[in-house]
């Protein structure tokens, strides 16, 4: 049976649906984990996430207890807990799905899966302790952001908690974003290389980071209170100074010593450039975590909003709750759980809950459709087994001036 | 139970006072002292407050009384600023999410109201301060000199 999801809310009942109170989650990367050849016998590589419980607070007696409603309102309003394994028994489940030895990638793999966590808002990013005196801030300020801050959770941060700030992606972010998924699309698409050494773990660090940063930015733009500054790119007429060049009679100049951190030095730019335009005492901040932008920053009078890339034992083995409290407010902020596993989809390509009454996929990238897939288990009451799709467009395009209703695109984009 | 806007309690991170611009203050004998870097003071750098009871969806007495007297009283504003770092702030983290693995939080009971409205109540508003602390201790447990209040 195939259904077309258009809501959240349609996520949430069908998760409501499985009904039991946890679930065990599981993401998985067809391409990292599953290789080409073995894609057709073995389908079931997936890598564990630990569980999630949904959370049902006692009813007082007479209280009208409709099941499925009360669970779907508990998916949307983030009462569940999270409870991940450890980083080290992550680890060698990914070390078993890449067949990959290498710690040190293997490392920079549960890096990117913690920024998902960060990202999602279940746990917030570690700011230098100078820069949380200045928080909330009391007047507008412009935050310009670097790609770590987009990829590491910095800017859901400044966008969920602070909203006085006002959020400019430079362009260059935008463009390295897209470089990056550009990147991972290549990957997926070249069979040839598909046995290298390694090649499993690049393939799922290159989809990690180009998806997740893509999705941030998709959802800054669907969400309706955000206000965002766009920059044009500020090409350099130097740029082809510093770009390779071979002429041998030249290399007193260093013409062909490649300009590294150019990439950085157009992010500051953008940031200096607004705070040239701004009127007195508007603060710009540059956003990122990047210890050697952040002084370069300093040094050039931007003042940095830095904060420290997340370690992995800061979220797994750890349990994490879907009602947040504010940092600056003291309130609740729930995270929905169709978000959650969105986030988790957009980022692995499938994210699944499963319980002993049913599975719940959600699948972002694939090669017959991208949607939600609602399977219950052959095993359960001896039902017949039928499969759920919930198909969705591969784009949605969102006119810029036109904002879709929230409920349409928040979930499904 | 405390709920709504309610203030359930207020936390504070204080800092040692370095002033930019000379002071001066009145000592108990009523004669002025100037104030320098080291003067003892502290300053409030960052403050929160909690509009629920954190410790209302516990259902064990002594683990209660034990979380209370370990945020509350070792965190009093009336203790020297020494007694009172982000060590003790960490320890009470660890004995929080303790009492939350060993499953003595869960949530604060839902009232007739809530249930009408269809407001689901806090599902573990332990965890959730616990979570929360835990990201102060992350972002001012380097420092040093900070102190920490809770009133």
């Amino acid at each position: 049976m195939t259904a077309t999801l258009i809501s959240r809310e349609d996520a949430e009942f069908e998760i409501a649906a499985l009904t039991a109170t946890s679930c065990n989650v599981a993401v998985m990367e067809d391409r990292a984990f599953v290789g080409r050849e073995e894609r057709a016998a073995d389908q079931d590589k997936w890598l564990p996430l630990g569980s999630i419980c949904l959370k049902l607070a006692p009813q007082p007696a007479g209280a009208n207890s409709n099941q499925k409603h009360q669970r779907a309102l508990l998916a949307s309003d983030g009462s569940f807990e999270w409870t991940l394994p450890s980083d080290s028994d992550t680890k060698m489940a990914l070390e078993h799905l890449l067949g990959d030895k290498d710690m040190r990638a293997l490392s920079r793999v549960l890096d990117s899966v913690a920024e998902i966590g960060v990202r999602a808002g279940l746990v917030n990013p570690t700011f230098d302790p100078a820069v949380i005196e200045d928080m909330p801030f009391r007047r507008i300020t412009t935050v310009v952001s670097d790609t770590s801050g987009v990829l590491q959770g910095g800017l859901n941060f400044i966008v969920r908690y602070l909203p006085k700030a006002r959020v400019k992606v430079p362009t260059i972010v935008q463009m390295e974003i897209r470089e990056s998924s550009n990147r991972f699309l290549q990957l997926r698409r070249d069979t040839k290389g598909a046995r290298r050494k390694g090649r499993a773990t690049k393939q799922l660090m290159e989809h990690l980071m180009s998806q997740g940063a893509e999705r941030v930015l998709l959802r800054l733009e669907i969400q309706d209170d955000v206000e965002i500054e766009r920059t044009y790119l500020l090409g350099d007429p130097l740029r082809s100074a510093f770009v390779r060049d071979r002429d041998k009679t030249l290399t007193d100049l260093q013409l062909n010593v490649p300009l590294r951190a150019y990439a950085d030095r157009l992010i500051l730019e953008a940031a200096r450039h607004h705070q040239a335009q701004s009127e007195p005492g508007h603060a710009v901040l540059l956003l990122t975590s990047d210890q050697g932008l952040a002084r370069m920053a300093m040094v050039e009078g931007v003042r940095p909003l830095y904060f420290r890339t997340i370690r992995p034992k800061d979220v797994f083995g750890q349990r994490l709750t879907g009602r947040p409290l504010d940092p600056f407010a003291g309130e609740p902020r729930p995270v929905s759980l169709a978000l959650l596993l969105w986030e988790l989809a957009t980022a692995f390509g499938r994210a699944r809950l499963e319980s002993d009454q049913g599975t719940f996929t959600v699948s972002a990238l694939g090669e017959d459709l991208l949607g939600v897939h609602f399977t219950p288990s052959t095993t359960c009451s001896g039902t017949r087994s039928s499969t759920r799709c919930l198909h969705l467009p591969r784009r949605i395009k969102i006119p810029r001036r036109i904002k879709s209703p929230r409920s349409v695109t928040s979930f499904s984009t | 139970m405390v709920q709504g806007t309610q203030q359930a309690l207020r936390l504070s991170i204080w800092r040692n006072f370095s002033p930019t611009r000379p002071l001066a203050m009145e000592d108990e004998r009523a004669s002025w002292r100037e104030v320098g870097r080291f003067s003892g003071l502290q300053e409030e750098v960052y403050s929160w407050s909690l509009h629920q009871d954190p410790f209302g969806g516990i259902d064990d007495d002594s683990v209660r009384d034990d979380l209370r007297e370990a945020l509350l009283e070792r965190l009093d504003v009336s203790l020297p600023p020494t007694e009172r770092g982000i060590v003790v702030l960490d320890e009470f983290v660890t004995k929080a999410e303790r009492a939350v693995n060993e499953g003595y939080a869960g949530p604060l009971p839902s009232d007739s109201a809530s249930v009408s409205t269809h407001t689901p109540s806090e599902p573990n508003p332990l965890l959730a301060l616990a979570l929360h602390l835990k990201w102060l201790v992350r972002c001012f447990g380097d420092r040093p000199s900070v102190s920490v209040s809770i009133r």
